[in-house]
């Protein structure tokens, strides 16, 4: 059974009927929707417009995306490159601004942040995982995941968090010395031992092989089933779909399918 | 233009910062050798060309009297080539505008038609020379004459044979037996009060009563005389003319001056270029290393595709040639620049007709071919790297960096460091070599400006020990004639005087086991407290009762230790006593050998004689004190402890104000490049993981820490290491200084070394404020797609 946590300072007051109407677009498309609506958007993104300008060039990398995320969900993204689920990725994790349209965390409007509300939002709320994990490599894992803890407001130990990755044994070690898999589960101990709303994976197994990973898979599932926070998965990898509770396709910068999974599927059933 | 080129160009344009920083410094290390090598040749040549054109003698000699024919005898010694005789006495003057009594060194031009150019000929910068029959005109020194405001038509009256008598200046002269002015005797001078007269011979005979005689020789040498040799034989041939012993020209005042500021010239044209040039090469090498490991890669690229080693190699030289062709030129500019200053201080000082800044060219070629390789040799390594990088291996990925755990971790986690310290200090761990590089770049930053600025504080300190320790007297007054002590009774009835301290001066030789020195023998009142024996620590010393006490370097040139009984040989009278030596004096200016007065009288058996008296007033002079110094004909000269050494401290002020400018900014731009070139390679090797640091919440400030950390704790490593070796570099310095005649002790100031560490701190933080800036724009959004 899902334990949900409540996020921190979340004000439900958010109108339902606003939720309601704004999630017609995803309502039309699903393929499956058996389950009871979810309790509040943890996301709700309204025409949401990125538009990259470097010189005469105009790229625009979001077109009037709507979208939302809601508590607990595991959220696949899919896309070709450059279909801008990146770009959305980098909007909801507080990385990116919106050129318009709105984007709300929670009762936070992350459109008006500025740089240092954006930071402290990421540092209290957001848990990222990138392609390349990122760790920093003079720090050994229980470090790595240290360093983030040390300035979390309830993080878990770090060494229950490496625990729950399946890490408990390789405490000490530093990335050099850590495969590519095990680094990559460092990084996701790392992205949830501050107990975040939201994890963010970016594509997380890309630089990986198939059997590294799905364990890798498997602890991302594990981690949305066990701490209850909403993940978002982006991925070029179709296969991955399966064990989402939502998957949404991307093309040109909008919202091209979203459909609901009537089973989520264990990470070691999938195969590509 | 190559596709190599065009890309080094683009490259260099953006790391301009870097290439500027070791670029500024690299033309610190040109500028000091331009502007100190360029004084040195300068003075150097100058002295040489004049010494040759204004017939600069071999050998000097004075003495009590010989007549003309003595000279006939003189020039037949072998190896003399030509001989010149003059009359020297000095004598009261009263100059215009100047309320003390001043001192003439009267010098008697050659006889006209003598024919040709005369040993140590004099050389007019102004005005004319004295016309044949005219006994009233005069030369006077440039720098009495400037002091002085005297020009070519100023008139000065001379106190002659007790008569006053007016001379009218023609010319401003100068002369190279004179290019430093002082009367060399041991009573203190000022520029106002000491002057040279190139007088005509008739009117110096007149006034000392030497017609058809002669007290001062002058000995032109044959080429490939032994200066030794001529000097012994003179000494014997003038002996019974009261000869003081002949001297060559190491030992001739004016020449000891000038070859020792060209020594200590010398000192400085090597230690401070040194400083730069080892910072320059290790700053290529950090930024060329740094670069090659980014361009990995596409060093791969270019010898998949055919390139040569030794093309790719000579691309990445190119940066560093690329600061040295900004850095040098930029160097000379300012060299030359500094070096016109310095030069025109030199020429304040030294007299020297046609002393002008010349930019010595083979010392910029030496130091252009020094930075050249400096640069090239800091890039080498790295180079050598790319040269042996085989291609496929160098498309893969460097291996991922190794970290160790700290020995801190071994001993056991009890030491509560927070993640970001540990992250600094595994980062200093893993390039243990290069913090230290980069902790000795600040240091001698930090060692230089100390060590220069401390030179500084060490003259002040031996102004200070010279006459604020030692001469405590307001005013010195030479007499022209030694005269009963009981003139003391004269002086004190003067206005203004509360005090009077009686001093006699005589030339003396000392032998002692078959070496001879002469120094001058200062004999003052055993109870005296105007003038006291000071050694380099401050330290005073009593005058013993009997025997002389003297200076520690005559002691060891003559191999006397206390209790040796040496000669001493009264130049002015011509006789010889055996004194006993019972003390030694290790002071700051030498020669010097002191004894009690009384004592004096009874050696030398004439009684209480004295030449001289120190006064202490009850405030500042009064015009009416002067007025009657100035109407007693027995004295010679009065010299203003007070004016002395407020013109010396205004020379060195000015010498300070360029020098501290300059230093600081070298000083400041060395602190600036390492930091800037650290911070900015640790920025470029580590941007992706404080990006990461950034994107997982930590805010611009915690990365900022993260980022300099490493910096700041070299930086303050450096501190204790800058003052450390800037002592030991204000030990060079003031080593270089130091000669028979000086010794300058070190002197550690805290404000100084609290000076040179506020500028290092102060450029390392505009550095790191620089990098600060620089890393909260790092593109977070780029991190997380890209690879390492």
């Amino acid at each position: 059974m899902r334990r949900f946590h409540a996020p921190h300072g979340v004000d439900y007051s958010m109108p339902t009927s606003a939720v309601a109407s704004n999630t017609a677009q995803t309502a039309a498309t699903a393929r499956s929707d058996d389950g009871p609506p979810p309790p509040a958007p943890v996301f709700l993104a309204r025409g949401l417009t990125k538009i990259y300008r470097s010189g005469d060039l105009e790229v625009r990398a979001l077109r009037e995306l709507d979208m939302e995320l809601y508590a607990g969900e595991l959220l696949v993204l899919l896309g070709a490159s450059g279909s801008g689920k990146s770009t959305l990725l980098n909007i909801l994790g507080g990385l990116d601004t919106a050129t318009s349209g709105t984007v709300r965390f929670e009762d936070h409007d992350l459109t008006s942040m500025n740089q240092r509300e954006l930071t402290q939002y990421r540092r209290d709320h957001i848990g990222f995982v990138f392609q390349f994990y990122n760790l920093i490599p003079s720090l050994t894992a229980r470090e790595n995941v240290a360093l983030v803890t040390e300035i979390a407001r309830d993080p878990m130990k770090p060494d229950d968090a490496l625990a729950l990755v399946g890490l408990g044994d390789r405490m000490d070690h530093f990335p050099a010395q850590l495969s590519g898999g095990e680094q990559q589960r460092v990084a996701i101990a790392r992205a949830v031992a501050k107990r975040p709303d939201v994890l963010l994976c970016d594509e997380p197994t890309g630089a990986l092989d198939v059997e590294t990973g799905r364990l890798v898979l498997r602890t991302i599932d594990l981690v949305n089933r066990e701490l209850g926070a909403a993940t978002v998965v982006i991925t070029h990898n179709v296969s991955i779909a399966g064990m989402a509770d939502r998957v949404v396709h991307m093309t040109s910068g909008r919202i091209s399918d979203s459909y609901r999974n009537a089973h989520r599927i264990s990470a070691e059933e999938l195969s590509w | 233009m190559s596709a190599l080129t065009s890309k080094l160009r683009r490259d260099l344009w953006r790391i301009r910062a870097q290439v500027f920083s070791i670029a500024a410094v690299m033309a610190g290390g040109v500028m000091t050798v331009v502007a100190l090598g360029g004084t040195s040749s300068s003075l150097g040549s100058a002295t040489r060309d004049y010494y040759i054109s204004g017939r600069f003698a071999d050998v000097f000699a004075t003495l009590t009297r010989a007549p003309d024919a003595v000279a006939v005898r003189l020039a037949a010694i072998p190896g003399v080539n030509s001989v010149a005789t003059r009359v020297v006495k000095d004598v009261r003057l009263d100059v215009p505008g100047l309320d003390m009594p001043a001192i003439g060194r009267m010098v008697s031009l050659p006889l006209p038609g003598s024919g040709g150019v005369p040993l140590n000929a004099v050389h007019i910068t102004s005005g004319r020379t004295v016309l044949p029959g005219a006994d009233k005109e005069i030369l006077v020194s440039g720098r009495f004459a400037e002091a002085n405001g005297l020009r070519p038509g100023s008139l000065l009256t001379a106190i002659i044979n007790e008569r006053y008598v007016e001379l009218r200046i023609v010319g401003i002269g100068a002369a190279p037996d004179y290019l430093y002015e002082e009367p060399g005797n041991a009573f203190p001078s000022d520029a106002r009060g000491f002057g040279i007269l190139w007088v005509p011979h008739q009117l110096a005979a007149a006034a000392t009563g030497m017609r058809g005689a002669f007290n001062d020789v002058s000995i032109g040498l044959a080429a490939g005389a032994h200066p030794s040799k001529v000097i012994a034989a003179v000494d014997t041939l003038l002996a019974p003319y009261g000869g003081r012993g002949a001297i060559g020209r190491k030992d001739q005042l004016s020449d000891r001056v000038v070859s020792n500021e060209l020594t200590q010239m010398g000192v400085m044209a090597f230690a401070f270029p040194a400083v730069f040039v080892a910072v320059a090469a290790f700053l290529v090498g950090s930024v060329v290393s740094r670069l090659i490991a980014t361009e990995r890669e596409q060093i791969a690229v270019l010898k998949a595709f055919g390139y040569t080693s030794g093309a790719v190699g000579l691309h990445y030289l190119a940066y560093a040639a690329a600061a040295a062709a900004v850095g040098i030129p930029l160097g000379i500019g300012i060299g030359v620049w500094v070096g016109r200053l310095y030069t025109g201080i030199y020429s304040d000082v030294l007299r020297i007709p046609g002393l002008q800044f010349h930019a010595d060219w083979v010392t910029i070629g030496r130091a252009i071919v020094v930075i050249f390789l400096a640069a090239l040799s800091g890039a080498i390594s790295a180079v050598r790297k790319v040269a042996m990088l085989p291609p496929a291996e160098a498309l893969q990925p460097p291996a991922p960096a190794r970290y160790r755990a700290l020995p801190f971790d071994a001993i056991g986690s009890r030491l509560t460091l927070s993640t970001p310290v540990r992250m600094i200090i595994r980062g200093l761990e893993r390039q243990p070599r290069r913090a230290l590089l980069g902790a000795m770049g600040v240091a001698a930053a930090l060692a230089m400006m100390a060590g220069a600025l401390s030179l500084y504080d060490a003259t002040d300190n031996m102004i200070g020990l010279q006459f604020r320790v030692g001469q405590r007297q307001a005013l010195s007054v030479q007499l022209v004639t030694a005269v009963p002590a009981s003139t003391r009774a004269v002086f004190a009835s003067l206005p203004g005087v509360t005090n009077v301290e009686l001093v006699r001066v005589v030339p003396v030789r000392l032998r002692h086991m078959g070496r001879s020195r002469t120094v001058g023998l200062t004999a003052l009142e055993r109870d005296g407290k105007m003038h006291r024996l000071v050694d380099v620590d401050g330290q005073i010393h009593a005058i013993p009762p009997a025997g002389i006490v003297l200076s520690t370097k005559v002691a060891d040139i003559l191999a006397i230790h206390t209790g040796d009984t040496p000669d001493m040989d009264l130049l002015e009278r011509g006789t010889t006593r055996r004194v006993v030596v019972t003390a030694l004096l290790n002071e700051l200016m030498s020669p010097n050998a002191y004894m009690d007065l009384t004592a004096a009288g009874s050696l030398m058996g004439d009684g209480d004689l004295i030449n001289g008296a120190y006064l202490r007033l009850d405030g500042p002079p009064r015009p009416e004190l002067f007025e009657q110094l100035r109407a007693m004909p027995l004295v010679g000269g009065v010299t203003s402890r007070t004016a002395m050494v407020e013109q010396f401290d205004r020379m060195m002020a000015r010498s300070f104000r360029i020098s501290a400018v300059v230093v600081v900014i070298f000083a400041s731009i060395i602190a600036l490049g390492v930091v800037y070139n650290g911070a900015r390679i640790a920025l470029s090797e580590r941007g992706r993981e404080l990006a990461s640091l950034r994107v997982l919440g930590f805010t611009n400030r915690e990365v900022g820490v993260m980022l300099l950390g490493e910096e700041a704790i070299l930086t303050i490593a450096a501190i204790p290491l800058g003052w450390v070796l800037g002592r030991a570099f204000a030990a060079y310095l003031t080593y270089g200084f130091t000669s028979e005649n000086y010794q300058v002790p070190i002197v550690t100031r805290a404000g100084t070394y609290a000076f040179a560490t506020a500028v290092v701190l102060t450029a390392s933080a505009l550095a790191g404020a620089l990098m600060y800036r620089r890393s909260t724009r790092l593109d977070l959004v780029a991190v997380l797609k890209t690879r390492e």
